[in-house]
């Protein structure tokens, strides 16, 4: 979606109705702040949390373990993705065992993931590479059949070996899979990391963002427990609009193949 | 015939899916600088011996040649032409598409050629634009200027105007013969229109739906053609009374 001024007011003004519901709502029946914070302290929170760098720092912490869970998912992905490549059996064994696994939350695993790898940074990426993971290779192996038999055609005719014919035509042939995937795979990621995260955090310092949201509802922070929870809203759509709008638009959008 | 040295010949080709005799035994060539058109209804098996010429389909029996050696891997030197438009790549621009197999290739001027041949094929406007942003002639002129890049010494066209609107298949018929002209190229042309075959070739080999060769016709028309002049009235009237000499089973 395209950020015209006509979006942005929409957006403005979305935002106003809401503070002005929530201010209106605490005024009337009388909230304590300890339930609902006003607009003003859940602000001040939040520049609190930003200028001492503590949100960012928990973000950037959050944000490694996902670079790194995406990072070794697509990896499997794609390794998994050859090897049904060359075998029908294989191909057939990882749909069965991927539309198993695929609707499984990855916070549902969280209790086998703690018995077999304890607590800590492991179990989390763990969890999002099984977030990442199966998305992926049902994206990927769709792209993969969706190859038009002409460019097999043309890849032959122009002697291209398997390698050359996957980097050159397949890939770019697949980045609409490739990114539809992506997004599930972030979106899940996402989610599964704050989840985790939530239920312990506590890896010395870094607990990242969802053990910040956890911390400010022990410390009854509840102004900061609203500004944790705006940091995850902005940074999801930030990621949604931003990030991939970005690459959609200088790849799919900009190829005519977007559909 | 323009030159006797046959530069592609299919000698004997047989072709079954499943019980289905597709190709019972089927010869021709094409010379150097020729366009051959083989003519024949929609389902006779025509693509096959295409993509069989090609090299891009085995045969279960008979032997391609090209310059009298047999060949049986695909190679650039026998550049094949489809009909569909998606034979380009939506991702690559014109010229793009027209330097992929130059850059695979290793040809160190691949960009100075890409820019000629789309000069020769009427697109160095049209250079940058993305295949969705040319229409369907344009994108068939990229096809074309992607093969003829190549310097093939073997041009196999599968009916690549079909899906191109009337008025802009004389444009590309015309295209063609003057790039061939330019570059003599051997030509094997398929297609299922008697017009089309007219106006394009030296030699039309007609193919019966049985997938056999029922006759040939030289084309004795000079060029620019008129496939509505007198000769090639009596030709067009040959070639439906031959097409039609075996209806469909």
């Amino acid at each position: 979606m395209k950020t015209t001024p006509r979006s942005f007011l929409r957006f403005a003004l979305v935002l106003l109705a809401i503070v002005i519901l929530w201010e209106g709502g605490r005024a009337v029946f009388n909230v304590s702040p300890l339930v609902m914070p006003g607009v003003l302290s859940v602000l001040s929170s939040l520049g609190t949390a930003l200028a001492s760098g503590e949100i960012l720092h928990q973000l950037a912490f959050s944000f490694s373990l996902i670079g790194m869970g995406i990072g070794i998912g697509a990896g499997l992905a794609v390794l998994a993705l050859i090897i049904g490549a060359q075998s029908r059996v294989a191909a057939e064994v990882m749909g069965t065992v991927a539309s198993l696994f695929h609707p499984l939350p990855g916070i549902a695993l969280l209790p086998v993931v703690i018995l077999w790898f304890g607590v800590g940074k492991m179990a989390i990426v763990v969890i999002i590479v099984h977030s990442v993971f199966w998305p992926l290779l049902t994206n990927l192996q769709a792209g993969y059949r969706s190859v038009s038999p002409t460019y097999h055609l043309v890849g032959r005719n122009l002697e291209m070996s398997p390698t050359s014919f996957a980097v050159r035509i397949a890939a770019p042939a697949t980045v609409p899979y490739i990114l539809a995937g992506l997004r599930i795979a972030w979106a899940r990621s996402w989610r599964a990391l704050i989840s985790a995260e939530m239920i312990f955090g506590a890896v010395a310092a870094h607990g990242g963002i969802g053990w910040f949201l956890h911390t400010r509802r022990v410390f009854m922070d509840t102004a900061g427990l609203f500004a944790g929870i705006l940091v995850v809203m902005l940074v999801g759509s930030l990621v949604e609009r931003v990030v991939f709008g970005f690459v959609e638009r200088s790849t799919i959008d900009r190829w005519g193949m977007n559909g | 015939m323009a030159d006797s040295a046959e530069a592609l010949s299919v000698l004997n080709i047989v072709k079954r899916y499943g019980d289905h005799l597709v190709l019972p035994g089927v010869s021709l060539s094409v010379g150097a600088r020729e366009i051959v058109c083989l003519l024949g209804p929609s389902g006779c098996g025509k693509s096959t011996l295409a993509k069989i010429a090609a090299s891009l389909l085995e045969p279960d029996d008979g032997t391609v040649r090209v310059n009298g050696v047999p060949v049986t891997a695909p190679d650039a030197n026998r550049f094949m032409i489809f009909q569909e438009q998606d034979q380009i790549f939506p991702w690559k621009t014109a010229l793009g598409n027209v330097t992929f197999p130059l850059r695979l290739d290793g040809v160190p001027d691949w960009r100075a050629r890409g820019i000629e041949t789309l000069r020769e094929v009427g697109l160095e406007a049209a250079a940058e634009k993305y295949p969705h942003q040319l229409s369907g002639g344009m994108r068939q002129r990229v096809a074309l200027a992607r093969a003829f890049a190549m310097r093939p010494s073997v041009l196999i066209m599968d009916e690549p105007f079909a899906s191109v609107d009337a008025s802009l298949r004389f444009d590309l018929q015309d295209l063609l013969v003057r790039l061939v002209a330019e570059h003599s190229q051997a030509v094997l042309f398929v297609t299922h229109e008697i017009d089309e075959s007219i106006r394009l070739a030296e030699r039309i080999v007609v193919m019966s739906d049985d997938g056999a060769v029922t006759g040939e016709h030289t084309v004795p028309i000079d060029r620019p053609r008129d496939a509505r002049s007198p000769v090639g009235s009596r030709l067009a009237h040959a070639l439906f009374e031959q097409l039609s000499e075996h209806p469909s089973r």
